[in-house]
């Protein structure tokens, strides 16, 4: 595990407190549904269009 | 019991009290012919009701659910591979004081000789330069004093996206896999070291639980209307939270601190995206920790709450303004659940459990709404002779009071019963020992009773103006809470309640005008309202030494608090003493610094 903290440094910067570096991916939830009316007026749109 | 069976009986309670009250409702309201007013406000009485029995049946659920005298082992560090990072969010709070609960919760783990497997990260997002700079002062004064007990990390975002949701996030992207548990906190969040020990064994114990939610109890509140709470928090909140825990099973809650996650499931489950639209509804998630919880629960982990975890703390607001800017921000939340609660693949509970926060809100309306219907009802009907000739008062029939009389005393019921039998279960448990007895819990049961009831009203108001905002788009941002705000002045209380006083006298001069029959009824709602300045100037008095030595709201923080609150003010004292340090580190921070950074906000 990397430590930060060296107590041996008598003034270290904030820097020296930066996060260690060991990234986790956290990949984005789906929480909407598509517009189901979006979608409806979209689709006759396009089948007006069609014809 | 199993939780299916617990929650079909609690809906079915529900129902019953709304039938009931239903039936009572009609029975009065139809005496001079029912019309369709009549049922508009029928209805209103009976989801209210509804809703006030949901918070009966979480106590009565609490009460019935473990044994009567709970004998809790204390908690022993038991070895664990397991390394667990503290994430401590902050934002623009007095760091002086944030980190002062750092340094008490480093040596409660210090002292039982476990500091080494939690690492602590002060995650800042901090807008203010000056309290960054602080901030910065700060931790190395933390440093100097615990850095060699326990990794300390500190970072600040340059752009505070997603707010404590992405703050929290970002640790994840940024070092979440060296940790197999996080600790989240808030800024004025304290833990026992056993505890948070306790919580890492529980982790290991169950590899399916994603989330455990501690029950934290309200410490350092020092006036009456902070005490109510903390006595309340101390006293009620252990019962209803066991019924809370018996109705949500496996899909618990996340109160979004003082609680521990599974790394691996929050960084496969939590990340947030931006809702589409503009706030109020739109944008960012507000009230992310309950919407963590439900996907946490989408994945198949298991999210619980265990009262039992003592050891828990955070602080709360000490007055009825400060309570309601804090409610204003959860009220948006809140609302806003109604977009995510159609989300895809969430279980039926965790939609129920955004309906119940949405109802948490919309109740206040609700309530306003039946008391002007109750006042239109009469002209919209035409009013029979309740002011024969002489007399001063309205003449009600018989059987209408009664049957009034008992349509409040059902809605009260459900309000207080459930109060009234915690105290009984307290007193053949031994709770009450703890709170000076069982004549001194009772006295302060009742106290509380009365003080919540004389501001309730007032908080009604507070929540129907902000439904009202969010419902007509005005968006609340996101002001931190204000913890250490002292007492309101009555020049600043007018300020924040006139129009509170102004509603309760105009709703008193139509009900005289239109509705005098029912004046003695809404006296009890119309009167704490027009004295709402004065109330919330009152309440937000540090209560006297001579009241908490009489036992006023005592619980056992007065005579015994818990080691690492008395740790962590021995170490505020000492920070605030202003030791000298080479580097100035000592120095408080200047008020002036907080109050402009609170005037940013």
């Amino acid at each position: 595990m990397m430590r930060v903290l060296d107590a041996g440094n008598p003034t270290p910067g904030l820097d020296g407190f930066a996060l260690p570096v060991a990234p986790m991916a956290m990949p984005e939830q789906v929480l909407e549904r598509p517009r189901a009316r979006g979608a409806l007026f979209a689709s006759l749109l396009k089948r007006l269009a069609w014809k | 019991m199993m939780v299916s069976v617990r929650r079909v009986l609690s809906i079915l309670f529900c129902l019953l009290m709304a039938g009931l009250v239903s039936a009572l409702a009609i029975g009065y309201f139809s005496s001079d012919g029912i019309q369709w007013v009549d049922a508009a406000r029928v209805g209103l009485l009976a989801t209210s009701t509804a809703w006030l029995a949901w918070g009966a049946a979480y106590a009565f659920n609490g009460l019935l659910s473990f044994p009567l005298k709970l004998e809790t082992p204390p908690f022993v560090p038991t070895p664990t591979k397991a390394r667990t990072a503290v994430l401590v969010p902050v934002y623009n709070e007095d760091p002086v004081k944030t980190f002062s609960h750092v340094a008490a919760m480093i040596g409660s783990l210090k002292a039982l000789g476990i500091a080494g497997r939690f690492d602590f990260a002060i995650l800042s997002d901090t807008r203010d330069a000056q309290v960054a700079q602080e901030e910065a002062r700060w931790f190395e004064r933390l440093r100097g004093e615990c850095g060699a007990d326990a990794a300390l990390y500190y970072r600040r975002r340059e752009m505070n996206t997603g707010k404590k949701a992405g703050n929290v996030a970002d640790f994840i992207r940024t070092s979440g896999a060296l940790y197999d548990y996080l600790i989240v906190l808030d800024a004025d969040s304290l833990m026992e070291g056993a505890t948070m020990a306790e919580m890492v064994r529980r982790m290991d114990a169950d590899p399916k639980l994603g989330l455990l939610q501690t029950l934290p109890k309200i410490v350092h509140a020092r006036s009456y209307f902070g005490r109510a709470m903390q006595f309340s928090t101390a006293f009620y909140s252990p019962v209803y939270t066991r019924g809370l825990a018996e109705l949500q099973g496996d899909a618990g809650p996340f109160w979004g601190h003082n609680a521990i996650v599974r790394t691996r499931a929050f960084a496969q489950s939590c990340g947030l995206p931006e809702l589409s639209g503009t706030p109020p509804f739109g944008g960012h998630i507000l009230s992310h920790d309950y919407v963590e919880a439900a996907l946490l629960t989408r994945n198949g982990w298991t999210v619980r709450v265990d009262p039992d975890l003592t050891g828990s703390f955070e602080e709360g607001p000490d007055n009825v303004i400060d309570f309601a800017k804090r409610d204003r921000r959860w009220c948006q939340g809140n609302l806003q659940h109604g977009r995510v609660m159609t989300a895809p693949g969430l279980k039926a509970w965790s939609r129920f459990v955004f309906l119940q926060n949405i109802m948490a809100y919309v109740a206040s309306p609700l309530w306003a709404l039946f008391i002007l219907a109750s006042i239109a009802a009469p002209t919209l009907k035409g009013v029979p002779d309740y002011f024969p000739e002489p007399g001063l008062f309205p003449v009600f029939p018989r059987v209408e009071q009664g049957l009034a009389l008992t349509l409040l005393v059902g809605v009260f019921g459900l309000l207080i019963g459930p109060k009234l039998v915690i105290v009984a279960r307290g007193a053949l448990s031994g709770v009450n020992a703890g709170f000076g007895g069982t004549r001194r819990a009772l006295l302060n049961t009742l106290t509380e009773i009365a003080t919540t009831s004389l501001l309730a009203p007032i908080m009604l108001m507070y929540q129907c103006r902000a439904v009202l905002e969010v419902l007509s788009g005005m968006d609340g941002g996101w002001p931190a809470t204000n913890r250490e705000a002292g007492s309101v002045s009555l020049s600043e209380a007018w300020a924040a309640s006139w129009w509170i006083s102004a509603t309760g006298l105009v709703t008193l001069g139509f009900a005289f005008q239109f509705a005098p029959e029912y004046v003695s009824w809404l006296l009890l709602v119309a009167a704490p309202q027009v004295f709402a300045p004065l109330l919330i100037h009152v309440s937000s008095w540090t209560a006297s030494a001579g009241s908490r030595q009489a036992g006023v709201f005592r619980t056992s923080a007065d005579d015994d608090p818990a080691p690492v609150v008395t740790r962590q003010e021995a170490v505020l004292a000492r920070w605030r003493g202003g030791i000298a340090h080479d580097d100035g580190a000592g120095r408080p921070v200047e008020q002036g610094v907080l109050a402009s950074a609170d005037a940013k906000r």
